[in-house]
């Protein structure tokens, strides 16, 4: 630490017991030292000179007016901002709001022409789909080509082929229209041909 | 320090609602808002700003004070703080040139010291004080000018104790390397 840097801390009272003890017998034995410490108080009492800070009295007396006016001013202008900022969000929420309520209009219509069916009419939409007439039609599709298939692949007769058929569908006495020995046949076939 | 049981005081008549106890705040301590400002920009039309711009944040905020530290500390470091800010605006508008030196620095006939003698001082000052970087000159106004202790600055700038010494120091010397030959 240099002795410039010493009369700063000095000046600061930032140097310990022991720094100071010395900075000061160092200050009694060197003039220049003494000089250099001088010239630093020196420089900072001129600043504090230059700090002038009684002028302007009526500035600050009038200030306060001043203040209440802007803040007057900028109230207004929050207050416009808020209107403008809930209009927009009203506007948004309103839009949105008609766009939901639409949507759900339709549907409350749609909904509306099914309420306005009698209730034989509903009693029909019911009955065709738990009878699945769609599914029975294809079922009779299915049936006739495995019926096709049964008669060329296994030489069945048509009625052996039928109640094979009906078989699959569970609501057939295995044994009906069927002898042992045709069963026999089916069983040998059916094990040693290839399918694929 | 100011009295802190009638800062509170006046706080609290002004949190229920008495306006006039924001105006005696604002005297009571606007001037030295003010001189804090005017040492760190430089001029008054700057310092103006900051004043007007902190008494509207005390206005805004003062609800929010919790009596934790002195309304003078918390006062003291909104000051500081928007000053800074302040400075550092300042600094981009002039580095994008939206702002010249000169213009900047003008203080002219909008000053509020009328007396030559004090206003050839205090620009002097300003000279020297502007040449030293703010956070170092924020310090040396505190430390110099307000004879704060470190314990103070550290509690309005929210700085270490150390950092500040520092600061000072650095300051100390930068200040007196431009007015030796004085």
């Amino acid at each position: 630490m240099n002795n410039q840097d010493k009369i700063i801390l000095y000046l600061d009272n930032l140097l310990d017991p022991r720094e100071k003890e010395k900075f000061e017998e160092d200050l009694k034995n060197s003039p220049e030292l003494r000089l250099k410490l001088e010239s630093y108080k020196k420089v900072l009492e001129n600043l504090k000179q230059m700090n002038i800070q009684s002028a302007g009295k009526s500035y600050f007396i009038n200030n306060i007016p001043v203040f209440r006016e802007r803040l007057e001013k900028k109230k207004k202008v929050w207050v416009q901002k808020k209107i403008i900022y809930a209009s927009s969000s009203l506007v948004i929420v309103l839009l949105v709001l008609s766009l939901f309520l639409f949507r759900n209009a339709e549907t409350i219509s749609n909904n509306g022409k099914n309420l306005e069916l009698t209730q034989d009419q509903i009693k029909s939409l019911t009955d065709s789909y738990a009878n699945l007439e769609i599914d029975s039609a294809l079922y009779n599709v299915a049936d006739s080509v495995w019926n096709e298939l049964l008669s060329d692949e296994l030489n069945f007769s048509y009625e052996t082929a039928d109640s094979i058929l009906h078989s699959f569908n569970g609501n057939v006495d295995y044994n009906e229209g069927l002898n042992d020995e045709e069963a026999s046949l089916i069983y040998d076939r059916l094990i040693t041909k290839e399918f694929f | 320090m100011p009295d802190s049981n009638n800062d509170f005081e006046m706080v609290r008549s002004f949190v229920a609602g008495d306006e006039s106890s924001f105006n005696k705040i604002a005297l009571k301590y606007q001037e030295k808002i003010y001189w804090h400002a005017r040492k760190m920009t430089g001029n008054h039309l700057d310092a103006d700003e900051i004043l007007q711009e902190v008494l509207l944040v005390l206005y805004s905020k003062l609800k929010d004070f919790r009596f934790k530290s002195s309304l003078y500390t918390w006062i003291y470091r909104i000051t500081a703080t928007r000053s800074i800010n302040f400075i550092k605006r300042k600094n981009i508008r002039r580095f994008f040139s939206l702002e010249d030196e000169e213009s900047s620095s003008l203080t002219g006939g909008s000053d509020i010291i009328k007396n030559i003698e004090d206003k050839e001082k205090l620009k002097k000052l300003d000279n020297i004080l502007r040449r030293i970087p703010a956070k170092q000159r924020e310090v040396f106004i505190m430390r110099n000018f307000e004879e704060l202790s470190y314990e103070e600055i550290s509690e309005i700038t929210g700085r270490s104790v150390g950092g500040l010494k520092s600061n000072y120091f650095h300051a100390v010397k930068k200040i007196y390397e431009l007015m030796k030959d004085e």
